[in-house]
């Protein structure tokens, strides 16, 4: 009896494994669109229909981790890609896909609609298409008194051990932060961003391997005993919409003192070489850029839309940010060695 | 060691399903990367491997791996006997539902324990909350090795407990009676008698604990607070491949990581030949706790409450969170609740989708895993000297190898057309079933080399088939660590987070991947849900548990 019930046991487990394969894709012979993109990626399911209607095709979004992450595996498979388009690569990851032959050259007829200074921003490249933009900032948390009045300030004694951040290697925001800290003390002088960041060791900064980490465990307004963190401009927004309704103003504010130079992070698609279906890929690009996509892309992803002149929706009005973007022309050996260097700091 | 009958076979066709899995799915990946590191520039060079060994921060780095992984197996070690002792000997009220809560803990992925933990001994935690109350200050346990051995126990003692009781429950304790009759102490008497019996089994599960915690990753990326010192190679792997130019390094590391944990299993596997002995197993053997004496309660007592607190506290902190986090009231049941909710966002994910994907993969591969498992395990068991030793030592490769190093193998080896299998859910199977086979493997085997040659050589004697012998000799000696392995496999399915990141699809996304979305994006609402949807993972994997732990008792009563 025993051995029996655990045959059956086995069984089952092995019926149920061969029924899910059973039911495989199915997907009527229309063609399918793969576009690969990194997990913060989210776009609304009704606009996605309507493309595939229109055009006669299946879109399949594919998330694979994060941006640096889906970068790297790209390009591991440049020519013989994965998927059509990829979604998600920025000014700090198009550097080093330079002469890897990762995208084809595709010009959308909206680029031109594009602010030239967004574009300047991946060095208006033809390989791919700036579909939004954000910055990554300090965050304080209001029911903690009296924000930082500047960078610096997180060096000073009232400041030990109140501030999270995310590892550069890592995580991007983090890698941003450390880009904005270059822009702001400099390469070279009496006081560089090397200096700052020996400051902020010194001074018990915390370092988390990510955003998750940084906001949802480390900040003290999700419980955490650190009442500034590396987050997005847009974070303060995002808490008031996920709030549903319970928050009419955010419980955490953007700490950008006049004069801060924050880096902009601009984020781009592009058609992969090798791809059997270029035309429908720059149709999808096409699609990121249309009005209906780029309206909706501060309540799905959080970052600001390319499109200059959209109507946003009204708890928006707190991610506006009175900002000077950095002019910082980087390339791949630059970001390495900030990131060697700033992992000699920090972690050895 | 092994008699005769033995002798007689050829024991390399049981490592073919193995071999099956291992070759496409592991060795051809790790080596293509490996490859890759060693042909910079198109030629071979041994250039970059002399940079990687040549670093005295990579080998400072596996000290410090081997070291926190020897403290983290001793540890479990300790704790785990003694709830061994009571699970295997001991019949109590909700036994069945105790084992399969402590188990919870091992498949929970590293995140939510990391919430988990944080809801407990954080800044804002429980623990704090009443040591403020009582006047102390509060302790800052994240960043220290501490936490990291803490976690360590809390993941892997269910691991020490499960294989050793599996064994403890069926030896006699007559022996062990009868050397107390002969005037041995009870401490004498165990070390005697029933340690030397238990010590193939507490070797195997101190091997996968020593396996587990030198490849440790996400509770050092997250309770290590970003501390350096506490880093593991695992985690200086996973940093050093996520920025492109060092993927070359990160393969290299992983192989000395991998040829370490080898080395570390081999040797175990050596000298656990020369610990094993022929067993008498009977069936089970426990005593009512009313029939035991006052000592053996008092130890009941003591192991279920401490072992309760220690496990369920994180546990509890979690689901209270689930329950509070963004209520205006007491409580709020709104975090489950608006779960259901389709946002009309492509990223949404149904969470009752995502149950029975995770239920499917883990179901299928662990119906992969136990037969691979039993069948390496057989390979194993039959083949003698150095060859076996190292045979034991590969066939766990599984659970050494970096599963971001793992997930971009798959991706430059499965990339062209009659085997394109990016994007395919057989990849995520084909990956599920390979870090869970060891398992298998580890819990059968130990029985395994047990099972006195002479028994079945007698019924081969007396003419029966192998078939004969397999069916009502073996198999229902088996039977119970077959079944505790499958659970394990099952089990680490279900949390399995590395490399399905990597494989994933929306269509088939499974629990963990749910909650790494959810926790990904700021607001209480997210937080909420990545609580609730943790809670409901832990309900699944305590019921499946549940579910077999009955089946298992139902038929032991008849005893």
């Amino acid at each position: 009896m025993r051995t029996i019930r655990t045959l059956i046991i086995l069984v089952c487990f092995a019926s149920v494994g061969l029924l899910v394969l059973s039911c495989g894709d199915d997907d009527g012979g229309q063609p399918t669109l793969v576009v690969l993109t990194h997990s913060s990626f989210d776009i609304d399911r009704e606009l996605v229909a309507r493309f595939e209607q229109e055009h006669h095709v299946t879109v399949d979004i594919r998330k694979g981790g994060d941006a640096n992450e889906v970068v790297n595996r790209a390009l591991l498979n440049a020519g013989n890609p994965e998927g059509d388009v990829l979604y998600g690569i920025d000014n700090l990851t198009l550097p080093r896909t330079v002469g890897k032959g990762l995208f084809e050259e595709y010009t959308s007829t909206l680029r031109d609609r594009i602010p030239s200074d967004v574009r300047a921003g991946l060095g208006d490249s033809r390989e791919v298409t700036p579909i939004d933009y954000g910055y990554v900032a300090l965050n304080f948390d209001r029911a903690k008194g009296t924000a930082p009045s500047r960078l610096e300030d997180l060096t000073n004694a009232a400041w030990r051990g109140k501030l999270v951040v995310e590892d550069p290697t890592t995580s991007s925001p983090g890698l941003q932060f450390l880009a904005t800290t270059v822009a702001q003390f400099g390469e070279t002088g009496s006081y560089t961003w090397k200096d700052y960041w020996r400051d902020l060791r010194a001074n018990d900064v915390l370092v988390v391997d990510g955003w998750d980490a940084a906001y949802n465990t480390y900040f003290s307004r999700n419980g955490g005993d650190r009442p500034v963190v590396v987050s997005y401009t847009t974070s303060p927004a995002a808490e008031v919409f996920f709030s549903e309704g319970k928050l009419s103003e955010p419980p955490t504010s953007n700490v950008i003192p006049a004069g801060t130079k924050l880096f902009r992070q601009v984020e781009a698609a592009g058609v992969l070489r090798g791809t059997k279906q270029p035309e429908l890929a720059g149709q999808f690009i096409d699609f990121l850029l249309s009005d209906d996509v780029q309206a909706h892309i501060p309540e799905t992803m959080f970052v600001y839309p390319v499109m200059p002149g959209l109507a946003t929706p009204d708890w928006w009005q707190w991610a506006k940010v009175d900002v000077q973007p950095a002019a910082l022309s980087v390339d791949g050996p630059t970001i390495e060695r900030w990131v060697r260097e700033w992992t000699d700091i920090m972690r050895r | 060691m092994n008699a005769s009958w033995t002798r007689r076979r050829t024991t390399w066709p049981w490592a073919i399903p193995a071999l099956a899995l291992l070759g496409p799915f592991l060795l051809w990946p790790l080596g293509a990367m490996v490859w890759r590191a060693v042909t910079p520039d198109g030629s071979f060079s041994l250039g970059p491997l002399g940079d990687v060994v040549g670093d005295g921060y990579y080998w400072r780095r596996l000290g410090f791996t081997a070291g926190q992984a020897a403290a983290s197996t001793a540890l479990s070690v300790l704790v785990g006997l003694p709830a061994a002792y009571v699970f295997a000997r001991l019949r109590f009220p909700l036994r069945g539902f105790l084992l399969a809560l402590l188990t919870v803990p091992f498949v929970l992925p590293t995140l939510v324990v990391a919430i988990a933990f944080q809801q407990l001994v954080g800044p804002g935690g429980w623990l704090n909350d009443v040591l403020e109350a009582m006047g102390l200050d509060p302790i800052r346990p994240l960043g220290t090795l501490g936490i990291i051995l803490a976690a360590h126990v809390f993941y892997n003692v269910s691991i020490v407990i499960r294989l050793v009781a599996a064994v403890w429950r069926n030896l006699d304790p007559r022996t062990e009676e009868a050397a107390r009759l002969l005037g041995a102490g009870p401490l004498a008497a165990f070390r005697a008698v029933t340690l030397p019996a238990l010590t193939p089994a507490i070797l195997s599960a101190a091997a996968l604990v020593f396996t587990f915690t030198f490849t440790s990753f996400g509770v050092v990326l997250i309770l290590g607070a970003g501390n350096p010192d506490l880093d593991t190679l695992e985690v200086v792997v996973y940093r050093l491949a996520t920025r492109l130019v060092d993927l070359p390094a990160a393969a290299l590391v992983s192989t000395i990581q991998i040829g370490a944990t080898i080395t570390a299993l081999t040797l175990y596997s050596y000298f656990q030949r020369g610990a094993t002995r022929s067993l008498t197993l009977r069936g089970e053997r426990s005593r009512r706790l009313r029939e035991a004496g006052w000592g053996q309660r008092l130890l009941a007592f003591l192991v279920v409450v401490a072992l309760g607190v220690f496990i369920v506290a994180p546990m509890a902190a979690l689901v209270h969170s689930a329950f509070t986090v963004g209520a205006s009231d007491v409580a709020t049941l709104e975090n489950f609740t608006s779960l259901f909710d389709d946002t009309g966002r492509q990223s949404f994910i149904p969470p009752l989708d995502a149950v029975r994907w995770s239920l499917t993969f883990a179901a299928g591969s662990a119906a992969l895993a136990t037969v691979v498992g039993l069948a390496s395990a057989r390979a194993i068991a039959y083949s003698r000297g150095a060859f076996g030793a190292l045979g034991d030592g590969l066939l766990m490769l599984p659970l050494t190898v970096p599963a971001v190093v793992l997930g971009f193998g798959y991706l430059v080896t499965f990339n062209r057309d009659p085997y394109d299998l990016r994007g395919s859910l057989w990849l995520v199977f084909a990956a599920h079933a390979l870090v869970a086979y060891p398992f298998v493997v580890r819990s059968v085997l130990s029985t395994l080399r047990a099972v006195d040659p002479r028994v079945p050589e007698a019924a081969r004697m007396l003419g029966a088939s192998s078939w004969t012998v397999w069916w009502s000799v073996e198999f229902p000696i088996l039977r119970r660590p077959l079944l505790a392995g499958a659970l394990f496999a099952f089990a680490v399915s279900l949390g399995e987070f590395g490399a399905t990141v990597l494989l994933q699809r929306r269509e088939f996304a499974t629990l963990p991947i749910a909650i790494f979305d959810a926790l990904s994006k700021p607001g209480e609402a997210n937080l909420g849900h990545a609580l609730a949807m943790s809670t409901l993972l832990m309900a699944v994997t305590a019921a499946a548990f549940l579910l077999i732990e009955r089946l298992r008792y139902r038929d032991t009563t008849g005893f």
